[in-house]
């Protein structure tokens, strides 16, 4: 019997994920929006959320790992009464190395920016755009929104904090990319991520721009491209399907997090394996993490690579890449089989 | 090392969690309630699933001898660092009131 407390094969890395969605409420609707509804029932209090965090805490310590936390919405910033508190409570952790707020940028003021500044754990302000051309944009976002971001973008970087934007690509922008990623090097932005659009929740109003797999080639061709020049903004590539360009450079792609390596708490407590694989797996308030991550159904069948089906599961990168579970649950019904956007 | 009562039988308390993937050849023990957790080798797993089926330690001993074709002796002594190893940890607990 061998106590592995500190690392094993159910965690890859040293780190584990939190994206923490406080609140649905928003004050913009996306056309893409993995939500379905912005009501927030059942929204949790302060004090359950501090309760959550202590909760996250002792866990992080217990696995020896170190935490990462994006926390969002919704609109974050429409629950500032509860987001400050929160963000000074986890800046105490040493268990948690950074965290992120992920946000629309519209309700983002000099005052709020001077609340900000006191957290050193906070690593990046993430916003989205979706393209270059602002017509383009607020098609997706909201009339204005390509404005109001590009503004949250200049005051974030005059006060210092560094900037991260996504991007959503489906058919509607994915010819954006390179003007887009020419417009934030001009404004300074940091880092740069592009995640695929998935047909759920309001999203599923634009199911037509669902990319084919083709396409998806053509777009992370240019992604990865884009990437590997030196340039002053940094292209992530942390998602499943970039390994196959490189499965040898640890930063080309990532192995699908689900049963990995991260958890998403919703506005109510509820726990998914990923935002985009919403399947309740327990209840953050009233179960324990180490419960949900041990027993979950849901994430030991993912776990165990045999189960995985079609491409995915005969795929010599499977161990590095593994498709996106969510995506393909979206599209058959059945989390186990085959990325349907892989080229491979 | 503690001598095993033959006619004592031990449960998996309400906080242990079993769990294998045979064919990756993995096999786990979770405590849901502190998080702590093992990765058990084939043997020790198939023990703790006989102890997890109420069966007296003795009846498991003796399925033990025969499931994996060891000498008495030996083998007795390999199950009984295991299961003791399992009591010290509080994988399993005496089950009360049986004998």
């Amino acid at each position: 019997m061998t106590n592995n407390t500190n690392r094993d094969e159910l965690y890859a890395g040293d780190e584990f994920y939190f994206q923490w969605h406080i609140t649905e409420k928003c004050n913009l609707r996306c056309k893409h929006c993995y939500h379905d509804r912005y009501t927030s029932n059942n929204e949790l209090k302060i004090d359950e959320l501090i309760f959550i965090a202590d909760k996250i805490d002792a866990t992080l310590n217990k696995w020896d790992k170190i935490g990462t936390i994006s926390i969002t919405g919704g609109e974050p910033f429409i629950v500032k009464e509860k987001l400050f508190p929160l963000l000074r409570h986890l800046n105490t952790f040493e268990s948690i190395n950074h965290f992120d707020i992920l946000t629309n940028g519209s309700l983002i003021d000099e005052n709020t920016l001077s609340e900000l500044e006191r957290f050193n754990k906070l690593r990046r302000v993430q916003l989205s755009l979706e393209a270059r051309n602002p017509e383009l944009n607020d098609q997706i976002r909201g009339k204005g929104s390509f404005g109001n971001t590009i503004s949250a973008i200049r005051l974030l970087k005059r006060n210092g904090f560094q900037v991260a934007i996504m991007m959503t690509i489906s058919r509607f922008n994915k010819d954006e990319i390179e003007p887009l990623i020419e417009c934030l090097k001009e404004e300074g932005v940091d880092t740069f991520s592009a995640e695929r659009f998935i047909p759920e929740g309001v999203g599923t109003g634009i199911k037509d721009e669902f990319l084919t797999a083709d396409e998806v080639r053509d777009v992370f061709e240019r992604i990865y491209s884009l990437a590997m020049k030196e340039d002053k903004i940094r292209i992530l590539l942390y998602r499943p399907l970039f390994a196959l360009f490189n499965g040898k450079d640890p930063t080309v792609g990532a192995l699908c997090s689900v049963g990995n390596n991260a958890l998403t708490i919703m506005h109510d407590g509820t726990i998914y394996p990923c935002r985009r694989l919403p399947i309740p797996i327990g209840n953050a308030l009233t179960d324990s993490l180490y419960k949900i991550w041990y027993t979950s159904d849901v994430l030991w069948s993912i776990r165990n690579t045999n189960n995985i089906k079609g491409k995915c599961g005969n795929c010599e990168l499977i161990s590095v890449c593994r498709g996106c579970r969510a995506l393909a649950y979206t599209m058959t019904g059945d989390y186990l089989s085959e990325d349907p956007q892989c080229w491979n | 090392m503690l001598e095993l009562e033959q006619n004592d039988t031990f449960i998996l308390p309400e906080y242990i969690f079993l769990q294998k993937i045979p064919e990756l050849g993995k096999y786990w023990v979770f405590n849901i309630d502190d998080g702590e957790h093992y990765s058990l080798n084939e043997t020790s797993y198939w023990i703790l699933e006989q102890i997890a089926e109420g069966l007296p330690i003795k009846n498991v001993l003796t399925n033990f001898l025969t499931h994996f074709e060891v000498d008495e002796n030996n083998g007795k002594s390999d199950f009984n660092e295991i299961v003791n190893n399992f009591l010290n940890e509080k994988i399993i607990i005496k089950k009360e009131g049986l004998r």
